[in-house]
């Protein structure tokens, strides 16, 4: 059994002055990559990726190694430049909120940047883990893995994630950013708060369920014309576009309370389709945003 | 090399998994800290006490049933292809297809079925077999119970939502499903997961304490999509009490939006519902 | 490929008689893991018997690149946890002192070695559950590392903190109950 474990450290010699790294547009960026080896080449590999913010880029290839470029973009360097303080001066105690006014002077001092950047990469039996819990960085990271992995990717805030021709099974959570995923053959479950999401199936899996799910948002995706899928659909606020050759019923889920003599409300939309006999579930949920269920 | 690493060291080298002891630089390291050269001193001592690894031996009889239930399941398995195989061919495909999904459930189910069969053709007397077959539904109920369970606990987003699935063909009768169904309602990761409990628990029966516990998740609940759904969910009960307005309305994640549907359908003053 | 992994590689395939060399392998290990977890004979032997009908019955999800002890762990956890989960803790719950291990009265067991027993098993049931769950894995079940962190699901690093801090959790216990330290 092998066990990878790469410690990407940035060390940031900072001991420059800042007026460097203000020239310098690159200077809050560094990049580190790696080509990981899998524990048995021949058998398909998880992938578990946990960031607190930034972008993850998954592209499935022919190769047997994962594939791992990660950027790493300090935040302060971001938040500096987006608040307009002027960084040619010593340290703006304005950055650090209310604490900043109780400060002790930082004249004739220079600022010494807090750089260490941890991404951590494991491999035990096939499975790789990468994880960052940094929540000053931005890290973009781009993978290539095997064509028949697996993938479980989180990402709290940043740029969301894009999958691209991954087969296995696909789990995706990202908070903030939109999700993307094209190529798909394994089943996959995806939520986002507040982005949209965009699903291009190339086969419909029939082995496990598969769920999109955006709080907020549009959900955009594309079934091959042969999928059986039954598409069970909630949706509160929003329309449905579909161009699939299956009619959307209404589900009626109280039935049993008009039996109480109650009156029925409808507040959500639950809707079903059975595609060419339905043997999967495909499960489309929003609660205020457009669905577009397309063929191809 | 940090205090962890050599705890874990020194367990891997005492269970064997590991062929080298502490290294002399590593002990020198252990020496020169009292608290880690004391945790140390604690794991060998505890790995050598030998008393400890004394153990306790089950009754004949477990050995006995477990050979019975190997037994049944080879008889099952022998006839499960060509059980398989005729029910592909029977018009019923919808529920096959399904069993054949779930393949583990299918092989459960079967090992039951054919042994109960076999029981039950053995059989002269018809009161027995009346008994009996109630017996053997109540087994496959309970093994359909243990399956979806099984379901239910596993990592996979997608496994789990097969096993909610699999559990809306199950009676809710069972507390140990119905608690983790609620379970995964009030702490599934995925909202996925939550909003095709409430599916299922819609199936179920209605009675107070549901509805109190559909109350609680909704004070809860930080998606409005699964707020919704337990909202419509609620509709099969009767009125909501003021104090259970005001647990929903605790929630501080509750959706605007959410928030005026339950004042316009559940507030006392409401005529409808 | 272990000889456990080829013959639970050979029960998936069907030849489920090879079921009986992993029961006879495993069940002792498996019984006294559900005793130590807390639970009373007839109990524990109802859930070994549970635990292999599992194995039989998810034997199709079983992986040859997974650990079979890892496997057959995380389900025999499964099956406790869902034990748990049904009855209370207290009504089946018989804690370690009160547990007897067959054999404990024979004449070779000194009274010091006897004390010293109870002691580490009475600061093993005095420490949080996924404390003594760890050490009950390595210490009495001897799982290595890397199957104990697959049947957690954590990584071997956080695996390594949990361990220690069960380690010094249980000396901590351990030294109030021998009377070592005072509290």
């Amino acid at each position: 059994m092998k066990i990878y474990r790469l410690k990407a450290t940035l060390l940031m010699l900072v001991m420059c002055a800042l007026s460097s790294i203000v020239t310098s547009a690159n200077a809050a960026e560094r990049s580190v990559s790696h080509n990981l080896e899998l524990t048995d080449p021949n058998k398909p590999a998880k992938i578990d990726v946990s960031l607190m913010s930034g972008k993850i880029t998954v592209e499935g290839y022919k190769g047997k190694t994962v594939k791992i470029q990660a950027t790493v973009n300090d935040l302060d360097k971001v938040k500096e430049d987006s608040w307009g303080v002027n960084v040619n001066t010593h340290v703006n105690t304005k950055m650090h909120g209310d604490a900043g006014e109780n400060r002790p002077s930082t004249k004739g001092l220079k600022r010494v940047k807090k750089t260490n950047v941890n991404i951590d990469i494991e491999e035990r039996n096939n499975r790789v883990s990468i994880e960052s819990h940094n929540n000053r960085d931005s890290i973009e990271l781009i993978l290539k893995v095997p064509f028949n992995a697996s993938l479980e990717l989180e990402v709290n805030k940043g740029q969301g994630v894009s999958v691209t021709n991954v087969y296995g099974e696909i789990e995706i959570e990202s908070v903030r950013g939109p999700i993307t995923a094209k190529g798909v053959r394994g089943s996959i479950v995806a939520e986002s708060s507040r982005s949209d999401m965009t699903i291009v199936f190339d086969e419909f899996n029939l082995e496990k369920p598969s769920s999109l799910t955006v709080h907020r948002g549009n959900i955009d995706v594309t079934l091959p014309s042969k999928a059986s899928a039954l598409i069970d659909v909630k949706n509160y606020d929003g329309e449905i576009f579909s161009g699939i050759e299956a009619e959307f019923k209404n589900v009626d889920k109280v039935e049993k309370g008009k039996s109480k003599g109650h009156q029925k409300i409808t507040i959500g939309g639950s809707m079903q389709a059975n595609l060419n006999g339905g043997k999967q579930k495909l499960l489309l949920n929003t609660f205020r945003g457009d669905m577009f269920i397309r063929s191809k | 090399m940090n205090h962890q690493d050599i705890i874990s060291q020194k367990i891997e080298f005492l269970n064997g998994n590991r062929t080298n002891d502490l290294s002399p630089e590593t002990l020198i390291m252990v020496k020169q800290d009292p608290e880690l050269a004391s945790e140390i001193e604690f794991v060998e001592q505890l790995w050598k006490q030998t008393e400890l690894d004394r153990v306790s031996k089950p009754s004949a009889q477990m050995q006995a049933r477990f050979y019975q239930m190997l037994s049944h399941a080879q008889s099952a398995e022998a006839t499960s292809h060509k059980a398989t195989e005729s029910a592909k061919k029977t018009s019923r495909e919808p529920l096959l297809v399904r069993l054949g999904l779930f393949q583990p459930a299918f092989q459960v189910l079967l090992l039951v079925v054919v042994f109960g069969l076999g029981w039950s053709l053995n059989s002269n007397k018809l009161s027995q077999q009346t008994d009996r077959s109630a017996v053997l539904e109540n087994k496959v109920e309970a093994l359909n119970v243990m399956v979806a369970l099984s379901m239910l606990g596993k990592d996979s987003t997608a496994e789990r939502l097969a096993g909610v699935d699999y559990a809306k063909n199950v009676s809710l009768d069972d507390e140990r499903l119905v608690d983790s169904l609620l379970a995964l309602l009030n702490g599934d990761r995925s909202s996925a997961v939550r909003l095709s409990v409430v599916d299922v628990l819609a199936q179920g029966k209605q009675h107070d304490q549901m509805q109190r516990k559909i109350v609680d998740s909704l004070s809860k609940q930080s998606n409005p999509i699964v707020q919704v759904a337990l909202v419509e969910l609620l509709q099969n009960y009767s009125k909501l009490s003021q104090q259970q307005l005001q647990t929903i309305f605790s929630n501080e994640q509750l959706d605007e939006e959410v928030a005026r549907l339950i004042k316009q359908n559940f507030a006392p003053q409401s005529k409808t519902i | 490929m272990t000889d456990e992994t080829s013959l639970m590689l050979k029960v998936k395939d069907g030849q489920i008689g090879h079921l009986s060399d992993l029961f006879e392998a495993n069940h002792l290990p498996l019984y006294n893991f559900y005793l130590r977890s807390g639970l009373n004979r007839a109990l524990a032997e109802d859930l070994v018997q549970e635990t292999f009908m599992r194995v039989l019955a998810y034997r199709s999800t079983y992986k040859a690149e997974s650990s079979f002890k890892a496997w057959f762990y995380r389900i025999a956890r499964n099956v406790v946890a869902d034990h748990f989960r049904k009855l209370s803790n207290k009504e089946h719950h018989e804690s370690f002192e009160e547990q007897h291990m067959e054999g404990s009265d024979s004449l070779t067991d000194s009274l010091e070695q006897q004390d010293q027993r109870n002691d580490f098993e009475k600061a093993l049931s005095a420490i949080p559950a996924e404390h003594r769950e760890i050490i009950i894995l390595s210490r009495f079940q001897q799982l290595n590392y890397a199957d104990i962190a697959e049947m957690l699901n954590c990584n071997i690093n956080t695996l390594k903190t949990r361990m220690r801090a069960a380690i010094s959790n249980l000396k901590s216990e351990y030294r109030l109950i021998t009377g070592e330290v005072t509290p």
